[in-house]
């Protein structure tokens, strides 16, 4: 009977992940009872199901419930964050994609889809145990390859197959990094007692094991060795499967890598690997963003470069309490804006170039405004929120005894100033006809005007929000 | 260890190596020569045994690809029951619950693939 009991608080406790769930399956389900043209009302319980979750996600971040079934998830601050941070951004995703969506022969199934992958990176991140890890990582990444492959476009179909064949090939490495972890540990899988069981473990086989975990992590990621299929995915995919798969799922593996490299024993430098795939990720996602003309791809390669930013607290881990506030921080401002960006992409259907880009400041100044703040966001100039970031995981890195990892991200943002200043001086650019410029999606213009503005209030609020953390 | 110990040890693993291989082609010939059907029966790995009656790369109706997906998706979910008959005695309730709050979200699945035809063969 107590056991009952105590599950029902832990149910509690795990509600906005429920709601995310139980508004999938309505969607889905109520979906395929409503009619063609009804079907805005499935968006109505996608939405409701997503600012639910991100109510109950507050409400939890207030008094984080802790460890619960049995140790195996962990509702802490960093969960909370991943909580709210994915709701948004799957809601703002929803805007900027509500034109494209709408009408669609599966719209009720890519909300459906969209929750099912929010769902994934939730648990993801929450995860303090690698089973639940391997299981939250099936339940975010299957619906991303059903996403991708819905546009049925050649490239779609091309980006598709290699998501889904990288998925398939990391997560079984990722599968066989957990077996290998499990049976060193004699069969302890939770977080808490894993770097007790680990210490007296071979270090090659823990390293072997961990280093097999993280690469699988990366996938989700989108970082470097688990990065092939985001750029073709992000320019095949309709904008808005791109626009969630470059942000949502990198919310919950990254603080699932953190979770991770924190368990491991100190005998093994898991942090070494994550600095060298940082740096991997930021130089290789900033060479191949240099050369790019189509913006997706651009956009892709650049998620690329910022995991790579990103992965700069976690290479630090357990070396500096700014670690975790700086990696939250980023993860927030980093999702708003990257999707804002998409936002603008969005709301301007066809245009698939950067050239298709001159002109757009004197045609649409509003755009054009939200793709300046998004694009300066991106970059990480003041006084957005990825500069805060960016100085948050420099500063991160500088006092975990990694300065080196600070001089490459510096090195690196430079390099980035290229491509995004060369993208912003297209669209200032006069040339093109005022005409020639169609009306732009409302609900998508919408969503980039509305979220240009947390791009620059959370670099506001930047100082209160560290020490909800810090505290 | 002596120089003669260990070359009586690399003496000795010859011996096997030479009595094992000589007693395998020995059985081998004993077989060729006694069988009743020495090539032995060919089956072909598909087709649960049953000879082929077309080519392996041969086009088959795409309706079977919407069964089998169906098929695997809710067979292999089965597996986890496995595990859970083995504790659901000694954790009670909660076990049950946790189980038929899960076939419930796959009878959902199953729900769902209905209406969009999946289960019709036209």
């Amino acid at each position: 009977m107590s056991g009952s009991m105590s599950m029902g608080a832990d149910v509690v406790a795990v509600l906005p992940e429920v709601l995310l769930l139980v508004g999938a399956l309505v969607a889905l389900v109520g979906g395929s009872f409503t009619p063609r043209e009804q079907q805005w009302r499935v968006r109505l319980v996608a939405v409701a199901a997503l600012v639910a979750s991100a109510v109950a996600a507050g409400v939890g971040l207030v008094s984080p419930a802790g460890p619960v079934f049995s140790g195996t998830y962990d509702v802490d601050t960093a969960t909370g964050v991943v909580r709210l941070v994915v709701a948004a951004s799957t809601l703002l995703v929803i805007g900027l994609g509500v034109e494209e969506v709408a009408g669609h022969r599966q719209e009720s199934e890519t909300y459906a889809l969209l929750l099912l992958s929010a769902t994934g990176a939730v648990v993801l991140g929450g995860a303090a145990d690698l089973l639940v890890l391997v299981v939250a990582f099936l339940l975010g990444s299957i619906p991303l390859y059903a996403l991708v492959g819905q546009a049925r476009t050649g490239p779609a179909a091309e980006g598709a197959m290699k998501t889904y064949l990288l998925g398939a090939l990391l997560g079984i490495v990722l599968m066989a990094g957990v077996t290998v972890l499990l049976g060193v540990g004699g069969g302890e899988a939770g977080y808490t007692g894993l770097t007790v069981a680990l210490a007296g473990a071979p270090a090659g086989a823990v390293a072997a094991g961990a280093v097999a975990v993280l690469v699988g992590l990366m996938f989700k990621a989108g970082g470097v060795p688990g990065h092939f299929w985001v750029p073709d995915a992000a320019q095949g995919a309709s904008v808005t499967a791109a626009a969630l798969l470059t942000t949502v799922p990198k919310v919950g593996a990254l603080v699932a890598v953190f979770r991770l490299v924190e368990a491991m024993p100190a005998a093994v430098d898991v942090q070494l690997v994550v600095a060298v795939l940082a740096v991997a990720s930021m130089t290789l996602g900033n060479l191949a963003a240099l050369g790019q003309t189509a913006v997706r791809r651009l956009l892709g390669w650049s998620t690329v470069s910022q995991v790579g930013y990103l992965l700069l607290p976690v290479a630090v881990v357990g070396r500096t309490d700014l670690a975790e506030p700086a990696l939250l921080f980023y993860l927030a401002a980093y999702a708003v804006t990257n999707l804002t960006a998409f936002a603008v992409v969005a709301a301007l259907p066809g245009r698939e170039s950067l050239e298709d880009y001159r002109g757009l400041a004197r045609a649409h100044p509003w755009l054009a405004g939200a793709l300046l703040v998004s694009l300066l966001g991106l970059l990480g100039t003041p006084p957005t929120s990825v500069f805060v970031g960016k100085l948050l995981v420099a500063t991160a890195a500088w006092d975990g005894g990694a300065g080196w990892l600070a001089v490459v991200l510096v090195v690196n943002t430079v390099a980035s100033l290229f491509y995004y200043v060369g993208w912003l001086a297209t669209v200032l650019r006069g040339g093109q006809a005022d005409g020639e410029y169609p009306e732009p999606r409302a609900w998508a213009a919408g969503a980039a005007v509305w979220g240009a503005v947390p791009i620059v209030v959370l670099a506001a609020v930047a100082e209160p929000a560290v020490r909800l953390v810090v505290r | 260890m002596t120089g003669a110990e260990a070359t009586s040890g690399w003496a000795g693993l010859l011996a096997v190596l030479v009595l094992g291989g000589v007693g395998v082609t020995g059985a081998f010939a004993v077989h060729r020569l006694t069988a009743v059907a020495p090539r032995g029966l060919t089956a072909w790995p598909w087709l649960s045994g049953w000879h082929p009656s077309e080519h392996a790369l041969s086009r088959y109706h795409a309706r079977w690809y919407p069964v089998t997906v169906v098929f695997l998706a809710f067979d292999v979910e089965m597996l986890f029951m496995y595990p859970w008959v083995l504790v659901v005695a000694d954790v009670g309730l909660s076990a049950v619950v946790e189980m038929f709050v899960f076939l419930g979200v796959l009878l959902l699945g199953v729900l769902w693939a209905h209406r969009e035809g999946a289960f019709s063969w036209q």
